[in-house]
Parts: C-alpha cells; sequence; structure tokens
C-alpha cells in the first residue's frame, strides 16, 4: 500500500517548522515519527503468554510427575497407546488451501473410533495472512451424521491461540459458549468444557481441572478444561471471554451421505477475540499465531461406550477431553498483523449513504482515520440522503453516496458533483440442506448444502408478492391463493429451473423471502427488474402463469405493476390467523410470519444463522401472553433465503443464487459478471453518472449489479468538508480499489473501478481541492469575513515556491488535531502582504538611495 | 459550519498531546494503540437506529460492539440476567406496570442517558388519491386515537386541528407495539400524565385494573399490535394499509419515507419532532439528580408543558444500562471498551443524532452521563472530559438558531401545506431556491485543459439564493485543478496587479534618477 500522503505530509512540517523555529520543529518531528508509524502495523499490546498458563493445565495426566518438555506432546499414560504427535503431514495447495489425512496423524487403531475416522481428509480453502474472514473446512470420507441432532459421527471445528509449544493446547481455546438451541441437540458436555471425573481415562482430574467448590459445598468436584486466555489469564468461567453472540466455535457440522462435509469457518483475529490474540503484534515484533482444531466424533465415548448406551442415545463428553483431543486435526493459522483502531476522541465528518457501500466505507474510514481524516458514516436510504446533502441543516453532510443522481426538484440549484466509488450487487443468498427423498439419484448428497439455485424475475416476483401460500397467515385455506403452489420449490417453474429440488421431501419449504424495512435504490432495482420481465410484469397485473399460479390480490391492488417509484418490499397481506380460539384475536399477521429485517446485513446473518424470526408460536406462560419465534430452523432442515448485499454475502460465505436477466441469461454475481451488468447501464440526464439498466442482455451480465457514486453539494460544503471529501475521493479512486481484507481494501463482493471511473473520481477530487485553494462558488467567496478569525489562530504557511500555494501541513489526526485550512480570506490577506511588502523593501531601499542622489 | 468548538481548545489539545506523544517518544504507537475487547447489548428498538450507525462506526477504532434490538422490556430482563454487558431502555427498572414491579438488577448498575429523541405519530392516509402529509393532531386527540374514542378520519375533532384538510371517512386503525416496548412506555406515561381521565377510562374498559404506564399495549377490536419499531413503521408503511396510525420514533418514519404528525404543544403550536424541536423541549425535562438507583432518569412533566412554542411534547432520552461492577462475565476489560465506546457516542456520536431522526442530547445529559461513564470498571477515566467533548449541544447556538414554527403552525384557521418526516422530499426546499435559472457561463474555456471529462453540470453555471437576504447570484462553474495545482485566472490577475504595483513603485525613481542623470 502507497503512503504517499506521508510525502506530502513531510514537506508541510518542514515548513512547519520554518515557521515555529526550532523549539516546535521538535515537536513536529516527533509527531511525524508518530505517523510514521503507520508504514509498520501498530504494535497492539499484547503481553506475552506466561509461563503460568502451561504446568498444571496440560492434557497429560500426570503433569507434575514426569516432567514432559513443552515443545513435545505429552506422552499418553495409557500403556497401548504411543507417543506421538498428532496432526499428521499438512499438504499445500498451489491456491494456499491445505489438505490433511486423518490417519496421517499418529492414531491409535485400538481405538473403536479409529474405523469411523480412518479415511477422513480435511481440506482448509486458506490458512495463511488471514484477517477476520471466512474459511472453509470441507471433508471427505467420513460417516453420515444423523439428521436434526449431534448424537454420533459429526465434525467440530475451534480455533485456539498458539503458545509455542508445536501443538494446540484444549485451554488455549474459544470453545464452549454454544447457543442454547445447539447445545440442546447435542449430547452431555459435548458442546462444551465440562469434564466428568474419571470418564475418560487419559485425561487428568488433577486440581488444574476442578472447578472451585462453592462455600456452601466445599466437597463437591466438578471438573472442566479451563479456558487460558493469551495474556495469561485462567478462568473455568468463559463467558468473561466469550460468549454464545461472540464465538466463532462450530459446535457441530454434519456429514451427508456420500460422506462429504463442509461448513464455513469465521476466522477470528485480536480484534474479534481478543483473548486469542491472532494477528496481534507482540512487542518483539513477531505475530501471534493461531490454531484451527477440528475434533472428528464417532461413535464412541471417551471411556469406549457406544453412544447408544447414554441418556438420548447421543455421544458424551466434550472434545477437549484428552482422549477426544487426540482424534484431533490441527492446522497452524498464520494472520496479518492486526493494525490497531485510530486512536478515538477526533471530530467526524459526517458522510451519509446507502447500505451497498457501507461494507466499503467501514474499511475505507479506518484506513483513512489514521492520517488523512476521521468519518463518520450514517447509513440512511438513497431518497433520504439525496435529501440530506441540499438541506438547509448546518449540521447535514454535503456528501453522499447513492446510486441514482438527485431529480431537478430535490437538486434545486445546487452545484453538485459525482464520482463513482463502489460496484457491487443486490444478491439473493440462501442457506439450503438437500433434504432428499430415500429414492432419490443424488440422495449421496443428503444433509449437504445445496451450492447452486437459479432464479428469475418471476420466481423472486412470487416470493416479494406473498403469492405462495406458507408466506400467508393460514395461506392454505385463504381462496384467493388455493390454485397457488404451497411454496417455491413446490412451484413447476422452480423446479424447472432447479430440477434437484424434484427429490426433495414434501414437508421442507423456505421461510419467504428475507426482505428489510425501508427504502433505497437497490430495492427499486430489482422492482425494475421484475417489471422490465414480460412474464413477471403479466404475474404481477394479474395474469396466471403456465401453471394456474397468480399474483396475491392484495399485491394487485397495489399497482405495484406500475408504480415506478416503489423502492421498498411491501408486506401487504392483510390476513391474519389464530389457531386456536383461546388466542386472542385476530391473531398473527403477515409482519409476525414473515417479519421485516432490519438491513441487508442483518438479512444475510438471519440466512447464515436460518433464523427467519417468525413469531407465530402462542406462549401462554408469557406475561403478556404472546406470540414468540420458535428459533433458528433444525440443522439439516435449513431452507433460508434472502435480499441482501453481495458483501455481506460473502463476508458470511453464504451461497448466492443466479439471476436470469432480461436477455435470458442465469448469471451468478462475480468481478466479471457485476462489471458486465454495470457495462450495460444507461446514461442518465446527468453526465458522467449511469444508472441501472434493467434489460441487461448479455450472457454474463448479473441483472442486479449496482455503482454507487458519491454526490458533493460543492457550494454548500464548509471548506473542512471540501477538503476530506477531497482526501476521501483521492483514496477512494486509488488503494480504495484493491480488494483485500486489510483496513482501507474493498472487501470481497466488491469490483474495482474501471480506469475511467476512477480517474473522473480522482478529477472531482482535485476539483474540491480546487475549490477550497480558489473558490468559485458564491457561498465559499463570501465567507471571507465571517471565517477572519481562523486566520488569527491557525498560522498559515506559505509555499515558498510562490505565491497561490497555501497549505496547513496536514496533521496527524490521531494526535487529536483535525487538520484545518486557513481561509481564503487568510490567504488573499497575506498574498497582498508579500505583494506590497517584498517590492516595497526594494523599493524603499532604492527611493531612499536614489533619493540621496537627487540633486537637491 | 462543521467547527463547533473554539478552534484555540483544538490547538492547545494539540500541542499537549505532541508534548505528551514526545515525552514517551520511544512507545509512542502502544500508547497510540488500544485494544478492546468484544460486547454485546440488547434492548430499544427506538434508539437502534442510532446505535447501529454508532457501532459501525467505531470499528475504526478497533472496537467490536454488538447490539440485538429485541425491545426495552427484553434488554432490561437480559441485563437482570447478566446474560449482556449493557441493555438500552426508554424507562428504568422499579416500575410498576399493570401491577407487576420490574425488579431491579442485583448487580450494580447506573443509568446513563443516550440519545434524544421524539415519539412520532406516523400515518398512512391518502384522500382523492393523493397522500396527506402535514396532519396535525392536538393530545387529546391522539389519546381518543389510541383508546377507541375517535374512530374516523373525518372526525370532527380531528377536523379541527385540520382546518386546511378534508380527511376521509375511513376508520382509524391505531397500531400498537405487540412487545414489551419502551416506546409503549413513554406514550402511556405521556397519556396518563396529560390526558388522565381519557387513558383511565380506557384501562378500565380493557379491564386492567392499576392503569398509568405500561410497556404493554393493551389493545382492543380495531387495533393492531406489531412487534417491534420495523413490525409498527413497517405496517402502516404498506401503502394498503390506509387509515393506520402508530407511534414509533421518528427515525423509523424518515426510512420509510412516511409523513408524522405535528402535535400540538403548549404554546399553541403544531410542532414536528425535529431534532431542534425535540432538544429545545426537553430543556423543559427534570432530571433526577438524587444519588441512588433512580439517578440520572427523568421527569417529563416539564416537556409536555413547556411553552416554547418549538417544543415537541412527546420528547424524551433513552437510556443505556451500564454495570458499575465486574461481576459474572462483565470483566474490567469490557468495561474498558464500554466506557470508550459511551465515551464516544455522548460526544461524536451525538453529531449524527439529527442526520438519523434524533436529536443531540443536552450539555448537561452529557456531562452527567459522561460522570456515569467513569463508574464503569475499566473505564479510562482520564480520557473523558467534558472540554474535549464534541457534542453539537454544548454549543448554546444550537438552541437559539433552532427556527421558530411558522405561522401556519398556529392553532387557527390556516395549516401548513409542507410535508413531514419521511414524505417530505418532494416540498421541502422548494420555498427558497426557486430563482432564476438563467445565467452562467460554459464551462468550455474551464474544462479545456483537462482530459478527464468533468461532469456536464460543472459548465451549465447554476445560480444559488442566498437564504438569508434572498439574493441570487450566478455562480460560475468549479475550475479543474491541473498538474501545476490551480493557478487559475484569479492567479493570474493578482499576478498582474502586483506587477503593476511594482512598476508604479520602482519605474518612477528609476526614470527620475534617470532624467536627472541626463540633466547632468
Amino acid at each position: 500500500m502507497t503512503r504517499n500522503r506521508r510525502l506530502k505530509a513531510f514537506p508541510a512540517f518542514v515548513l512547519l517548522n520554518i515557521i515555529f523555529g526550532t523549539a516546535f520543529a521538535g515537536l513536529a518531528v516527533s509527531a511525524a515519527n508518530a505517523t510514521e508509524g503507520d508504514g509498520t502495523p501498530v504494535v497492539t499490546e499484547t503481553p506475552v503468554p506466561t509461563e503460568t498458563t502451561a504446568p498444571d493445565t496440560t492434557t497429560d495426566g500426570s503433569t507434575a510427575n514426569e516432567s514432559t518438555p513443552v515443545t513435545t506432546v505429552p506422552a499418553h499414560p495409557r500403556a497401548t497407546r504411543p507417543v506421538r504427535s498428532v496432526s499428521g503431514d499438512i499438504t499445500k495447495n498451489d491456491d494456499g488451501s491445505v489438505d490433511v489425512a486423518w490417519a496421517d496423524g499418529d492414531r491409535d487403531n485400538t481405538d473403536p473410533n479409529y474405523d469411523l475416522f480412518a479415511d477422513l481428509v480435511f481440506h482448509v480453502s486458506n490458512t495463511e495472512n488471514l484477517s477476520y474472514q471466512v474459511v472453509d473446512v470441507t471433508w471427505v470420507n467420513g460417516v453420515t451424521s444423523p439428521q436434526g441432532e449431534f448424537s454420533r459421527n459429526y465434525v467440530q471445528i475451534m480455533q485456539c491461540w498458539d503458545d509455542g509449544s508445536g501443538t494446540a493446547k484444549p485451554e488455549n481455546c474459544q470453545w464452549g459458549a454454544p447457543s442454547s438451541a445447539l447445545s440442546s441437540i447435542a449430547g452431555n458436555n459435548a458442546a462444551g468444557r465440562g469434564l466428568i471425573e474419571n470418564e475418560d481415562a487419559a485425561q487428568s482430574y488433577a486440581d488444574g481441572f476442578r472447578i472451585p467448590p462453592p462455600r456452601t459445598n466445599p466437597n463437591l468436584r466438578q471438573f472442566a478444561v479451563p479456558f487460558v486466555s493469551v495474556d495469561g489469564k485462567r478462568d473455568f468461567n468463559v463467558l468473561s471471554f466469550f460468549d454464545s453472540t461472540l464465538t466463532n466455535e462450530i459446535t457441530g457440522a454434519p456429514t451427508a451421505n456420500d460422506g462429504t462435509g463442509s461448513q464455513p469457518f469465521e476466522v477470528h483475529t485480536s480484534l474479534e477475540a481478543p483473548h486469542l490474540g491472532c494477528g496481534a503484534v507482540q512487542p518483539g515484533g513477531a505475530v501471534q499465531d493461531c490454531w484451527l482444531v477440528i475434533v472428528p466424533r464417532g461413535e464412541y465415548n471417551t471411556a469406549g461406550i457406544r453412544y447408544t448406551d447414554n441418556i438420548g442415545s447421543r455421544l458424551n463428553s466434550s472434545p477437549l477431553s484428552a482422549s477426544n483431543w487426540a482424534d484431533r486435526i490441527e492446522i497452524p493459522l498464520t494472520f496479518k498483523s492486526v493494525v490497531s483502531g485510530c486512536a478515538i476522541g477526533a471530530e467526524e465528518q459526517g458522510i451519509v449513504g446507502n447500505e451497498i457501500v457501507g461494507p466499503a466505507f467501514s474499511s475505507w474510514q479506518a484506513f483513512l482515520c489514521r492520517d488523512s481524516a476521521v468519518f463518520g458514516f450514517s447509513q440512511i436510504g438513497d431518497s433520504e440522503a439525496r435529501r440530506q446533502i441540499v438541506s438547509e441543516l448546518d449540521s447535514a453532510a454535503r456528501l453522499a453516496i447513492v446510486s441514482d443522481p438527485l431529480d431537478d426538484t430535490t437538486a434545486g440549484t445546487a452545484t453538485l458533483e459525482y464520482a463513482p466509488v463502489a460496484q457491487s450487487a443486490t444478491v439473493i443468498a440462501f442457506n439450503i440442506n438437500y433434504l432428499l427423498g430415500s429414492n432419490s439419484d443424488i440422495f449421496d448428497k443428503n444433509g449437504t448444502l445445496v451450492t447452486d439455485l437459479t432464479l428469475n424475475a418471476r420466481l423472486v416476483a412470487k416470493m416479494l408478492t406473498q403469492s405462495y401460500r406458507n408466506d400467508v397467515p393460514d395461506g392454505d385455506n385463504q381462496l384467493y391463493l388455493r390454485s397457488n403452489p404451497r411454496s417455491l420449490n413446490h412451484d413447476p417453474e422452480f423446479l424447472a429451473l432447479n430440477p434437484e429440488f424434484n427429490d426433495f421431501v414434501g414437508y421442507i419449504e423456505p421461510a419467504g423471502l428475507l426482505t428489510a424495512l425501508g427504502n433505497s435504490d437497490a430495492y427499486s432495482a430489482v422492482w425494475k427488474w421484475i417489471r422490465a420481465d414480460e412474464d413477471a410484469l403479466a404475474f404481477i397485473s394479474g395474469t396466471e402463469d403456465e401453471w394456474g399460479m397468480k399474483v396475491n390480490p392484495y399485491y394487485e391492488a397495489l399497482g405495484i405493476d406500475a408504480d415506478t417509484t416503489l423502492d421498498s418490499f411491501p408486506k401487504a397481506d392483510q390476513s391474519t390467523f389464530r389457531e386456536y380460539s383461546y388466542i386472542p384475536d385476530p391473531g398473527y399477521s403477515s409482519f409476525e410470519l414473515r417479519p421485516y429485517v432490519l438491513d441487508m446485513a442483518e438479512s444475510a446473518l438471519k440466512v447464515l444463522r436460518a433464523d427467519p424470526g417468525s413469531k407465530i408460536y402462542w406462549d401462554e406462560t408469557r406475561n403478556p401472553a404472546a406470540f414468540i419465534s420458535q428459533g433458528a430452523q433444525p440443522l439439516g432442515r435449513r431452507f433460508m433465503l434472502g435480499v441482501t448485499d453481495f458483501a455481506s454475502a460473502q463476508r458470511l460465505g453464504l451461497s448466492v443464487a443466479h439471476l436470469v436477466n432480461f436477455g435470458g441469461h442465469a448469471v451468478a454475481p462475480s468481478e466479471d459478471s457485476i462489471a458486465a451488468g454495470i457495462a450495460e447501464f444507461t446514461d442518465s440526464e446527468v453526465s458522467g453518472v449511469s444508472v441501472f439498466n434493467p434489460k441487461m442482455t448479455g450472457s454474463n451480465s448479473y441483472p442486479l449489479a449496482s455503482i454507487d457514486y458519491a454526490v458533493v453539494n460543492v457550494c454548500a460544503a464548509s471548506d473542512a468538508q471540501l477538503r476530506d471529501y477531497a482526501t476521501l475521493l483521492d483514496f477512494v479512486a486509488g488503494d480504495g480499489q484493491h480488494i483485500g481484507s486489510a483496513y482501507g481494501d474493498l472487501p470481497d463482493g466488491y469490483v474495482p473501478l474501471s480506469d475511467a471511473d476512477r480517474e473522473a473520481t480522482r478529477a472531482i477530487s482535485k476539483a474540491l481541492t480546487s475549490e477550497v485553494k480558489s473558490p468559485e462558488c458564491a457561498e465559499h467567496v463570501t465567507t471571507i469575513d465571517t471565517t477572519t478569525t481562523d486566520s488569527t489562530l491557525l498560522p498559515p504557511v506559505v509555499d515558498a515556491d510562490g505565491p497561490g500555494i497555501v497549505d496547513t501541513p496536514l496533521v496527524n489526526v490521531a494526535a487529536g488535531e483535525t487538520p484545518r485550512d486557513p481561509s481564503s480570506a487568510a490567504k488573499f490577506a497575506i498574498l497582498s502582504a508579500l505583494c506590497f511588502g517584498i517590492p516595497s523593501i526594494a523599493a524603499g531601499r532604492v527611493l531612499v538611495r536614489k533619493g540621496m542622489d537627487l540633486p537637491t | 459550519m462543521n467547527i463547533r468548538n473554539p478552534l484555540i481548545r483544538r490547538i492547545v489539545a494539540g500541542v499537549s498531546l505532541a508534548l505528551s506523544s514526545l515525552t514517551v517518544f520511544g512507545s509512542v504507537d502502544a500508547a497510540l494503540a488500544v485494544s478492546y475487547v468484544p460486547i454485546s447489548g440488547a434492548g430499544s428498538s427506538w434508539s437502534a437506529n442510532a446505535i447501529d450507525q454508532w457501532r459501525r462506526n467505531v470499528t475504526q477504532y478497533g472496537m467490536r460492539i454488538n447490539y440485538a434490538s429485541t425491545g426495552s422490556s427484553d434488554g432490561r430482563n437480559q441485563f437482570k440476567g447478566g446474560t449482556v454487558d449493557y441493555a438500552v431502555s426508554e424507562i428504568p427498572y422499579g416500575l410498576i406496570d399493570n401491577g407487576r414491579k420490574d425488579d431491579l438488577p442485583t448487580r450494580g448498575f447506573a443509568y446513563m442517558p443516550i440519545v434524544a429523541g421524539g415519539t412520532a405519530f406516523m400515518y398512512n392516509i391518502t384522500s382523492g388519491g393523493e397522500r396527506i402529509a402535514n396532519l396535525r393532531l392536538s393530545g387529546d386527540v391522539i389519546s381518543k386515537i389510541f383508546t377507541g374514542v375517535i374512530t374516523k378520519w373525518n372526525d370532527s375533532a380531528i377536523a379541527k386541528d385540520n382546518p386546511g384538510l378534508t380527511l376521509p371517512d375511513r376508520t382509524i386503525v391505531p397500531v400498537v407495539r405487540s412487545d414489551g416496548s419502551g416506546s409503549t412506555a413513554q406514550f402511556t406515561l405521556w397519556m396518563s400524565k396529560q390526558y388522565g381521565s381519557i387513558w383511565n377510562a380506557y384501562c378500565n374498559k380493557v379491564g386492567r385494573n392499576e392503569c398509568g404506564m405500561t410497556s404493554n399495549y393493551p389493545t382492543i377490536s380495531g387495533m393492531v399490535a406489531q412487534p417491534n419499531s420495523q413490525g409498527v413503521s413497517g405496517y402502516v408503511a404498506q401503502k394498503a394499509n390506509e387509515g393506520t396510525i402508530t407511534y414509533v420514533e421518528y427515525s423509523y418514519a424518515l426510512k420509510t419515507g412516511f409523513p408524522v404528525a405535528k402535535v400540538l404543544n403548549k404554546a399553541g403550536y403544531y410542532t414536528e419532532p425535529t431534532a431542534q424541536n425535540v432538544a429545545v423541549a426537553l430543556l423543559g425535562a427534570k432530571i433526577n439528580k438524587t444519588p441512588g438507583d433512580n439517578y440520572l432518569t427523568q421527569d417529563l412533566a416539564g416537556v409536555y408543558n413547556n411553552k416554547d412554542p418549538r417544543t415537541y411534547p412527546l420528547s424524551s432520552y433513552s437510556y443505556m444500562i451500564v454495570p458499575t461492577e465486574a461481576a459474572g462475565s462483565f470483566t474490567a476489560d469490557k468495561g474498558k471498551t464500554l466506557a470508550a465506546f459511551s465515551n464516544y457516542f455522548l460526544c461524536q456520536g451525538q453529531n449524527q443524532a439529527d442526520v438519523l431522526g434524533y436529536s443531540p442530547l443536552p450539555g448537561n445529559l452529557v456531562e452527567a452521563g459522561l460522570e456515569q461513564v467513569k463508574r464503569i470498571p475499566g473505564a479510562e477515566v482520564a480520557d473523558i472530559n467534558i472540554n474535549s467533548c464534541d457534542n453539537p449541544t454544548l454549543d448554546k447556538s444550537y438552541f437559539t438558531s433552532a427556527p421558530m414554527p411558522s405561522e401556519c403552525d398556529k392553532l387557527g384557521a390556516s395549516q401548513c401545506t409542507d410535508a413531514t418526516g419521511g414524505a417530505a422530499g418532494g416540498s421541502s426546499g422548494g420555498t427558497a431556491a426557486t430563482g432564476g435559472t438563467t445565467g452562467g457561463t460554459t464551462g468550455t474555456g474551464l474544462t479545456g485543459s483537462s482530459g478527464v471529462g468533468m461532469t456536464g453540470t460543472m459548465g451549465t453555471g447554476p445560480t444559488v439564493c442566498d437564504a438569508d437576504t434572498g439574493v441570487c447570484s450566478s455562480v460560475k462553474a468549479l475550475p479543474i485543478a491541473t498538474e501545476a495545482l490551480g493557478w487559475s485566472a484569479m492567479n493570474w490577475v493578482i499576478t498582474s496587479v502586483v506587477f503593476i504595483i511594482v512598476l508604479i513603485i520602482v519605474v518612477p525613481p528609476v526614470l527620475v534618477t534617470a532624467a536627472a542623470r541626463k540633466r547632468r
């Protein structure tokens, strides 16, 4: 990453020194040194792991007397098991992924689980230079998991910090804070850290594993593997470090009928999990490494007891218990050094914008705050954002990031500049398990995740208009829906596009299509795409499809076929339903059956968690009694779809649907297809701004591609705003278009701007800078009188090169100063002083001398 | 415009920071790099739009803040149960609701005001195909609508509030919250204090023995109950749901693009819950300053009855409930993060309030809030200082510059026609910006030097009118910075002036000398 801003700042510091003399120079240089550190990562305070963590918490049963060296794996006390190193060779592939075969590790072939694990091979998509991101863990040759519960034959995954001992330690792992929904479908302690005394002959039950008994019962003998954080804090209560909302542990991932499994795993850095510290820079400059630990679970407990002999017929015991731990695969993870956040406290320059640009802006602002400008981003709807920048409110932002330009009425007489900033897409993300009838030809896929799904405009329209029976309260008994299929996967049109769903069991169905509350240009584009499609338009106008399905009449009444202003997702069906007469009238409505999510990011999260949030179960025990949610869909029976932004879907590793464009091509969002889609955008009335084209025909044009523009109300912006906006746009046109996961990078799910677009943005940046230096707006010229106070307080710096270049140094924002320019009034005052003064000095001398020469 | 704090303060701060960085020279990086641990909270959906923005913005400071907008009642319960690190609620613990007391948590806690806002009445009515967007309502009419006394939009009482409107003969559908909600608590508190007889009569009718404030709205037939702020605002925002009205934080009306009713205040004006109207109204709030469990809780009687014509009567604060002791899963490390986050939103974060449809907290509450932040275990107390707090209301002009309501907003025979809330799009700003559209120069001369095709708007020369004087002037297009760093026409003018001055000064004596020499 270039640091050209630093180059600009440095001469400015030198200039400052000249003005303020040597005393100040020392200060300035020290400040410059402080910012210089940005080139190398800022050190996060992360104490080295202390020795105290090691002794009494190893997996070894007899730590004290055997004094095992820390660099090797502790010997197993059971005589039948050899001393071994655990994991096996790690094969690195060219794409950065790794493969590990379970049997390559030093395994005990007398273990009753041995045959169940023997052929397992794990694949991890990415293990080096990680940041906060999702990696895919997949495996083959496993034994099929049972459906809906973790009773046997599943896989557990966790992240642990590396203490330099060469192997992962159970006490260093982020594990044991499952959600109640998950722990309820796993066996006793299987999702936790708890141990039962002597259940595992390999496990120590020494004092280090005994939970301190309560004063009321000093004889209580409860055991667990404590958590030890990277900075040496040791606690049996993991909640002081992480809880079910913060952990990344995978309580269980199922293996499908064909023996394969797949599980996205969210890798945590020291920012998400400071107690693991992965990626934190240690005092010596080394970056903290971590482990990815996979523990396969078979059919036998630690004591060799088969799961069927346990209460509930489920496999018991924690994966951290020594015998289970010995079955682990451990894969070293290396991290990019985590650059800590900016110092808090600098004044923020407010920016408003739509949600599509949100994830990119989060990344940009975290980089820009280091040495350029601190921004505060407010995510609001496009139309609200457009209104905001031309509002008369003093505190209003003058830069908004939106898709469509302002119309003439809104723009009024404002001087507006448009700069392209980000390309991405609206997507339909999904999380669907194959749930197949046993006579299916693809039965091998049962339990795995569906990765391909194709939707056309009419299918999306059907979901958005509550036209499937299961999207309407008591939909099966609503006469107006009686000729409609129960749900998407029962619709012949969908089945024709996605034939695999013919093999699904009949009772599985999606929980609608998640949509967010609010207005946005992205939602407007969805409707434009639907209206542009002949079949979809006919459908929402009330025409039956080929199979006799009709639009929900509540939506027909809305006139959405002709409403070009529609930029939200209505929930228009007014039906309500109560199953029993003791439930008060009217029962639940569409808003409880298919509730809105807050925004697209939440939509993606709910798809990932398979939690539609439907509150349709009446709970009499509540005070007052209320409809409640039954939580996430059970594992193996997930069928979720949601409208979200591509970046949110990518961050969570969600699969996204192919959408059929106007030309009839089913296209998935990708860098190429989004760029191809945007290439088909049409020119708007505002030159340089292209707008969504619902009639894309390219064979690889993704129909819901989007491009966002930063629009600046130039004359209404203050000098400070213009300067910050120029900085932002200059960065966005350059390094801000690099795809990556570091601060300042465009996150996955965006497409870098074309060179022409970058040039356009850079030009706007320059124009804004120029407006500060030599204002053209009436507002900026007439502010001379009111801003002279600035010049009395902030000494301007005149460039030695000559008049016209007046600048203030870019001060390190992290040091608490926000850069401000002297006003143009000050510039002119100094300029004219110089213009008059310097010649006058010369002229005065000449005059005096010549005057003496004059004849008296 | 953006500089609200005296510049001098910032310079002093900058110099002292530079000094301190000098003293710790070698360890500068470590001192700047503060590490935080992730924290989680739950509660109010009334405040959720503001909290979501703040937590996104502090990711640049290395913080990971989680928040679930599950409703105030749920937030308070979760905090009590120790499953979240903080809760957000519009009402405190200890209140009696439907005969049941909401017990205090056993762990130490404090209330900290986080953001102000107006509980708005968002509605959906059309007349002759046109959306009505300038509805006005007085308090007793609102109370009667939400208690089933007034059931038709063309009721004479509503007509009295709206002399300029002809409202349709349509049934009013009040939309209320189905979950335990702080918005419901604020609204019912207001009704019980201001329109007690109407509210009590309703309470008795629905069979509640204890009247007064409640978090769970008692419904009757004809009302619609929906979960969460998204639920009620989403319901009203359905085109088909005509005739509906709900109470929800103003930001949700902005978000969905729907109007809100202007509410009659004690000065006889109908006002909208804009940031400034809420801020002015809350100058009348009495804050409990008695140390104890209710420290900093609000008594809003002075807000409801504030005589300032700008007052929006249903203005209130929302609170964060923070732990004051490290217990259970709440550690000093979490406290450090929570304190830094709180410090952020009490200061910088308040600048976003009005953009989002909230109102910045007034200075005295920010100050009191910062004192509460210091009580969070692990708080970096030295960083918490009202003097370095960038909050817009610390500048008194925030209140004095708040615009007075128009005469047409006064109780009486006239009625403003401008649209409110999220529906304000088309008509706002139309009054001042209708100046001439002619004038302006074409931009060819200016764009010539740069090859990067600037947008056409640059050259069209828009006309800008001064809002104060009404004087309109033609604005020349923006110049383009070339590689030479903007050596513009103005620079040429200055240079030539300088050159001429130099000539005027230097030439005469030279000439005189030359002449003298010649003469000699």
